[in-house]
């Protein structure tokens, strides 16, 4: 599972809201798409835990409400949906936020692929968090015309528990969710593991890890039914489930009190389940992005 | 009338008791002033700051610069006063200039100081910001709905 997996409710709202002429709508949509595929949806997962590493580098601390919005550019290779050509570059939104209430939270990282998810934090040790968290996930295909003869692929809604640990210098995250929404009844999981480092001022962070995604998400989103084969130029594909690994490495600098500087190196692998489907125009085995932005904290 | 009346007694009592703290103000500054001869017009700078931190604890790194200046020439030290700890000293001198690798996770005050005096000539602050603040989590908490 990777490429439209996942993108931020953020842009899945601008891209609704856009009203522009088609010629604008379709490249901006393009550019969301490939920041989606290229920097979000790989390390979907792994996004929270990178969150974590960024801005909370003591491994007791938590990161209390905030609020930010940004802006940014990324530039890489990955695989392509719509166009024959692997490299990408755009630019893009960043909202940020986190509000905790009676252990209930909202939390939105522009950056990852999650895009707004409620949780509950179930279980707090000096070690050990549980989260049990929900948010829709992943997105369709609506962006491109060439789609246009396919069925709808909805957001799933994606309901699981993400458990952090605090192991000497380092952080894990084991992520296992579901979709209850009915759409694609699909199940995800990864394990991530990452660390921090300070030096003077700069704070730079590392990790890799491993995602799973079940056939029912794969199918679902990168699949082509009987019906869909039979009236579009699609051929009928249903792949079934695999692995991604996942690596990242980053540095945030606070520029003020209100102002943060945040560069991003990515790579992950990217499965044959994805790059047979008849839905890429460009694939690749690999997805490489490096991104930078700037941000204002409220 | 009655409230009008005490109306213009609660406003005498507030003049008065204005001009007896402004009053007061002023003669310590004189004091002051006649006890340290030409302090008031001792400076002491530190540029530049804040010191800004990512979030709330962690230590912040940043090369500050110090200039102080005197009407008269003598012996000066540079303390922090919030570690009680001299930073350097100058012999005969009315300026100076002191540069140094700030680290901390708190804000410090400095002062100048006539050496092996605790009084404060002139002060200054390195305040010391964060963009995110932080909480320190809870120990083994399981919640129940």
């Amino acid at each position: 599972m990777d490429t439209m997996s996942s993108v931020s409710t953020t842009q899945i709202k601008l891209m609704t809201k856009l009203n522009f002429k088609k010629s604008l709508t379709s490249r901006l949509s393009m550019a969301l798409m490939m920041i989606a595929s290229a920097s979000f949806s790989s390390v979907s997962i792994a996004n929270d835990i990178s969150h974590t590493l960024r801005n909370s580098a003591d491994e007791n601390a938590t990161t209390e409400n905030y609020f930010e919005l940004g802006l940014g550019v990324i530039a890489g290779v990955g695989p392509n949906l719509t166009e024959d050509n692997d490299q990408f570059a755009s630019g893009y939104l960043i909202v940020n936020g986190n509000y905790t209430w009676n252990n209930l939270f909202i939390e939105n990282y522009g950056e990852s692929g999650e895009g707004l998810l409620l949780g509950y934090n179930a279980f707090d040790s000096s070690n050990w968090s549980l989260d049990l968290v929900v948010g829709p996930q992943f997105r369709g295909l609506g962006f491109d015309d060439k789609f246009d003869d396919l069925d709808d692929r909805d957001p799933s809604i994606m309901f699981g528990g993400r458990l952090t640990g605090y192991v000497e210098d380092n952080v894990l995250q084991f992520t296992l969710k579901h979709d209850i929404g009915g759409k694609s009844k699909g199940l995800l999981a990864s394990a991530i593991v990452g660390r921090n480092w300070q030096y003077r001022n700069w704070n730079y962070h590392g990790m890799v890890g491993v995602q799973y995604f079940d056939a029912n998400i794969n199918d679902y989103y990168y699949g082509v039914t009987a019906d869909e084969a039979a009236r579009s130029e699609f051929t009928e594909y249903h792949p079934g489930s695999n692995f991604n690994l996942t690596a990242e490495v980053g540095v945030t600098y606070p520029i003020s009190e209100n102002w943060v500087f945040r560069s991003t190196a990515r790579f992950n692998t990217v499965s044959d389940e994805d790059m047979d489907s008849p839905l890429f125009e460009t694939t690749r085995s690999t997805r490489m992005s490096l991104s930078t932005s700037v941000s204002y904290v409220f | 009338m009655h409230t009008l009346l005490s109306l213009k007694k609660i406003n005498l009592t507030w003049f008065v008791g204005s001009v007896i703290v402004f009053l007061s103000v002023v003669m310590h500054g004189n004091v002051y002033a006649s006890s340290s001869e030409g302090n008031e017009n001792a400076k002491l700078i530190v540029t530049p700051k804040p010191c800004v931190a990512l979030r709330k604890g962690q230590k912040c790194y940043l090369e500050v610069t110090f200039n102080w200046e005197h009407p008269i020439a003598s012996n000066y030290c540079l303390v922090n006063s919030t570690t009680n700890q001299t930073m350097h000293c100058w012999q005969q001198q009315a300026k100076g200039q002191y540069s140094f690798d700030f680290q901390s996770t708190q804000s410090n005050d400095f002062a100048l100081r006539k050496q092996k005096s605790a009084t404060d000539i002139a002060r200054t602050t390195i305040p010391v910001a964060w963009v995110y603040k932080s909480t320190k989590r809870a120990k083994s908490t399981w919640r129940l709905f």
